[in-house]
């Protein structure tokens, strides 16, 4: 062990490289169909307990064990979490999201918002 | 392996995860201040890289079950557990693999590491939320795990040198 001086050699940098570039290839996948969102669901522990359409301004306050643990907001075309009881906060951090596919989560409460375009409405229904 | 008797593995070995165990307790004080849900260091990997390295596969994979353990008992809940387990196996597996095919030195070996324990969170929370709507962290989640792993695996290579054989044997 105390022979071995080098610390990263070819193989290493190779491996590294290779998985940073796998990343880039997800990241590229993933994001390549950037379009507008049409409407937003809002999911508690898998179960879909609202949708809204994107394009009207509102608020909604979600309940999880009867007290008032998030708030998400609807505006300009796009939703972000304004406000969070959770100690951590980031998804009020995380800011608003337009995009189809595109979304917010609390994992503390389990809240999961997604941006759904117009065809992923029928499938979504089906697949529900 | 001469002079090695059954009392002082367990010793070392509660030792291990007892270390472990800490650092995880650290971790969890300092409040998120990432990008996204779950990322952070993984300080507790710095044990269990050290104990991959200088006590065998068996010993890393046992000081990182025990931790993961007591550390979701003391302070954490089912859902941690089941995020831990995920992300720990997995990461722990692909160490193991790597170390073992014997080609990478112990910091690519971390870094694989780190971004594995990342992609099993992330598979886990798809799962337990029923969402693919995650993969939108995997971009944030797949360099931090790799950052973290390579600030671990430089500082794992550093002590494996630096602590004493003696320690081990």
């Amino acid at each position: 062990m105390e022979a071995k001086r080098k610390r990263f050699g070819r193989n290493d940098l190779l491996l590294v490289a290779g998985l940073l570039l796998l990343g880039v290839a997800l990241t590229l996948a993933l994001g390549v169909n950037r379009r507008d969102g049409r409407e937003v669901v809002v999911r508690v522990d898998g179960e879909i307990v609202a949708r809204l359409s994107l394009s009207e301004e509102r608020e909604l306050p979600i309940e999880i064990d009867g007290r008032i643990a998030n708030r998400l907001q609807i505006a300009d075309g796009a939703v972000r979490m304004i406000e969070a009881d959770c100690p951590d906060k980031l998804c009020v951090r995380k800011g608003a999201v337009r995009y189809v596919g595109d979304g917010i989560v609390c994992l503390p409460h389990r809240v999961v918002v997604e941006v759904a375009g117009e065809d992923e409405l029928g499938l979504d229904a089906v697949a529900g | 392996m001469k002079g090695r008797s059954r009392g002082k593995v367990v010793a070392r070995f509660g030792l291990l995860a007892a270390l472990a165990l800490i650092l995880s307790w650290l971790e969890s004080l300092v409040p998120a201040f990432f990008a996204a849900p779950g990322m952070k260091l993984g300080l507790t990997n710095l044990v269990v890289l050290v104990a991959l390295y200088r006590m065998g596969d068996r010993a890393a994979l046992g000081v990182n079950l025990l931790r993961i353990l007591l550390a979701a008992l003391l302070f954490g809940n089912g859902y941690s557990l089941a995020y831990s387990l995920a992300g720990g196996l997995l990461s722990g597996a692909a160490m193991i693999l790597l170390k073992r095919c014997g080609r990478f030195h112990m910091t690519a070996v971390s870094v694989a590491g780190g971004l594995m324990h990342n992609v099993g969170q992330i598979l886990t929370a798809m799962l337990l939320l029923d969402t693919w709507q995650l993969a939108g962290y995997l971009p944030v989640l797949w360099i931090g795990g790799m950052a973290a792993g390579l600030i671990i695996g430089l500082l794992g290579a550093e002590l494996t040198r630096r602590l004493p054989p003696e320690l081990f044997d």
